[in-house]
């Protein structure tokens, strides 16, 4: 991150397109809209080298870019909460734990209320109208435990990596209670089969809505009055409470959509596979904030792009994926993944030094 | 050790400290059923996990068979996973003074010091489901043959092909030994079949997507793909998923492990073929009536109890020779 060799940007840095003297190439690289060139290029250039030495047509086949948008779908999800989070200088630990509670909630409602239902595999208004009282609740607990998150957090004045690693065992912690460490199973068959299994022009529904939601999170971040002060905000606190900013009350709103995401994305997880995984999603938080990172957001608050997270949110699916195909030898994988993502932002902060230094 | 998942999960966390408050009481499950027969005997079991359908039904074999002997059975599970946290349950357990023990340990190496210490103390202890590497720490043990699960799943998977295809597996990444020796039953056993075409194993972690994912890059790296062994819970849920994803649930066959109800409902639905069912009702109840034989100066039991795996299939998963041996639901649905 460039701030630990420079002073942290002012309010000023965060404008969207700072004006640059040098020519028009320098300008353009320097320019924050390309700011995220070096991190596609990289994508672009892993999507080549896999598609070269695998089998032709195995990496580049319908079948596994559609897998690949699958698995980083639900990634992606959370890595857009976390950069309004990680531009507002905040952090959050607990999403795995609020998609595990979430699930958990929502497939036990879910089989409350459709119990008595006759069919569950076809479905009528009156099942669809069920399941989305349940997708419904599962959403809203997302988002209460965002509010908890948040709340502790602007309260207690407790650094946000300490609530929420606390929240997380917590939450974590009482879905275990809640089901004996069991997975809850009994979704209806019609919602894997619609949703979870379904396409639309080709597409899975997961992928669609994954797409949908961050779009939206995107349009916000770059070009509304929120996404202004979720960057003042992470920039300078001081000074974006100064120019009248409800920074408390902005920190509360950005911990609730996290949460939200989280919500949707055990949403996802349940109509994907069914049931309610309590043992999964304990590495999920880190993988979000680490898609957010190799998109370019720094850690330290203050700026970021939308589309360097969903960059960043592929690279991991695309590595896994492409080191099976290329058939690398499974421990091998893990070193390779990693050292690929030093790599990846090795090279994105040297380009942004070395445009910096202009 | 056949569950290593919510380890891993409560294992990170634990380290950063935030159960150190609990006390002994409040990090363990535990429950009873009355039992009072003529001699007053007590047996005692410790688990090494929280439950799940294995678990559960482990103890409702070893429940059972308590009331139908007229002894006193309870059982007590440790919430925080770690070597410590098992010898002091073991160690205020033996202070009750049972008649016997039966536990799950949770390593195969450390928990054999506390064991003969309690042993020597004079209460006989018998392993269920992870045994530990020194056989004079413990009576005798009631275990699932990991190995033979592998091998079943590779002959199955063999006939279920016509003999002809090639095979993957799925499974949790490395490290815990129940799990791994599956994998060494899977592979060596598929070189007895020659028509077999082995296309090495694939490993996750917990989650249901990240083991959906690896399935899925599997199918794309060998399209004709024929079969797959998924060696646990989520691992079969999971490829059988990617298999579904990729429309191929009638050309693929999977092979799972166990026999929870969400992995039931697949194989009924025809998304598994196969389930290799472990015996842990069998393991609970046999372990029982070692210690009670024991105790009553009958007979002393076999040092080492091994069970095989029966094969649920959609054709016969309503026969009731095997629906019996599918795990118990929680009681919460």
């Amino acid at each position: 991150m460039t701030a630990t060799t420079e002073p942290k940007p002012s309010l000023d840095d965060a404008t969207p397109e700072p004006e640059h003297q040098p020519g028009l190439g320098t300008r353009l690289l320097a320019s924050q809209r390309f700011s995220n060139v070096t991190i596609f290029g990289l994508l672009v250039l892993i999507v080549v080298f896999f598609s070269v030495v695998t089998p032709s047509g195995s990496f580049l086949s319908n079948f596994n870019l559609t897998s690949i948008a699958l698995s980083g779908s639900q990634l992606l999800l959370l890595a857009a909460g976390v950069t309004f989070l990680l531009i507002a200088a905040g952090l959050d630990l607990s999403v795995g734990a609020i998609v595990v509670f979430s699930s958990v909630l929502a497939v036990k409602l879910m089989v409350n209320l459709t119990s008595g239902l006759a069919d569950t595999t076809s479905g009528g208004a009156d099942l669809w109208f069920r399941i989305a009282v349940a997708v419904g609740a599962g959403l809203l607990t997302g988002a209460a435990w965002g509010l908890v998150n948040g709340l502790l957090v602007v309260k207690s004045k407790i650094p946000s990596f300490i609530v929420t690693l606390a929240t997380s065992t917590i939450i974590l912690g009482l879905a275990q209670v809640w089901t004996g460490g069991i997975n809850v199973s009994g979704v209806p068959p019609a919602l894997s089969s619609t949703f979870g299994l379904g396409k639309v022009l080709g597409v899975p529904w997961p992928v669609v809505v994954s797409f949908a939601v961050t779009g939206l999170l995107w349009v916000i971040l770059a070009g509304t009055r929120f996404g202004m002060r979720t960057y003042a905000i992470g920039a300078n606190p001081e000074a974006a409470r100064r120019a009248g900013i409800d920074v408390d009350r902005h920190l509360l709103v950005l911990y609730m959509l996290v949460g939200l995401l989280a919500g949707l994305v055990g949403m996802i997880d349940i109509a994907r596979f069914t049931t309610a995984s309590v043992t999964g999603y304990s590495t999920i938080a880190l993988q979000a904030i680490t898609a957010v990172i190799i998109g370019g957001t720094s850690l330290w608050g203050g700026r970021g792009k939308m589309s360097g997270t969903v960059v960043g949110a592929f690279i991991p699916a695309t590595l896994t994926s492409g080191f099976v195909i290329m058939n690398l030898q499974p421990f091998w994988q893990n070193v390779a993944i990693g050292c690929v993502l030093i790599f990846a932002v090795f090279v994105d902060q040297y380009r942004r030094r070395a445009v910096n230094t202009l | 050790m056949k569950h290593p998942l919510h380890k891993t999960a409560v294992l990170a966390l634990a380290g950063l400290a935030l159960t150190a408050c609990s006390t002994q009481e409040d990090s363990s499950a535990s429950g009873s059923t009355g039992g009072g027969g003529g001699d007053d005997l007590k047996i005692v079991m410790l688990l090494n996990d929280q439950f799940d359908p294995y678990y559960l039904t482990l103890v409702k074999g070893a429940e059972e068979k308590a009331e139908e002997l007229g002894i006193d059975f309870s059982w007590q599970a440790p919430t925080t996973l770690d070597v410590a946290s098992q010898t002091q349950l073991l160690q205020s357990i033996a202070a009750t003074k049972p008649d016997g023990i039966i536990m799950s340990a949770l390593d195969a190496d450390a928990m054999v010091a506390p064991m003969k210490q309690v042993q020597d103390s004079g209460i006989p202890i018998v392993t269920v489901d992870s045994d530990v590497n020194d056989e004079s720490a413990r009576l005798a043990t009631f275990k699932s043959d990991g190995k033979v699960n592998g091998e079943m799943a590779a002959d199955e998977m063999a006939e279920l092909l016509g003999g002809e295809g090639k095979v993957g597996y799925v499974g949790y990444t490395p490290g815990i030994q129940s799990v791994d020796i599956r994998l060494d039953g899977w592979t060596e056993q598929l070189e007895e079949h020659e028509g077999l075409e082995n296309e090495g194993e694939q490993y996750a972690g917990a989650d249901i997507a990240e083991n959906a994912a690896k399935a899925s890059a599997l199918l794309s790296r060998v399209p004709d793909l024929a079969g797959i062994y998924a060696s646990w819970t989520n691992a079969s849920i999971g490829a059988a998923n990617a298999v579904q994803q990729a429309g191929k649930s009638d050309d693929i066959v999977v092979i799972g492990v166990d026999a929870s109800p969400d992995e039931v409902a697949l194989l009924e639905q025809g998304q598994i073929d196969a389930l290799m069912v472990q015996k842990p009702y069998d393991m609970g109840k046999d372990a029982v009536e070692a210690l009670v034989e024991h105790a009553r100066g009958g007979d002393e039991p076999e040092s080492e109890n091994l069970y095989d795996v029966v094969i649920a299939t959609p054709e016969n998963i309503d026969d009731p020779e095997i629906s019996q041996y599918l795990y118990v639901k929680p009681e919460s649905e």
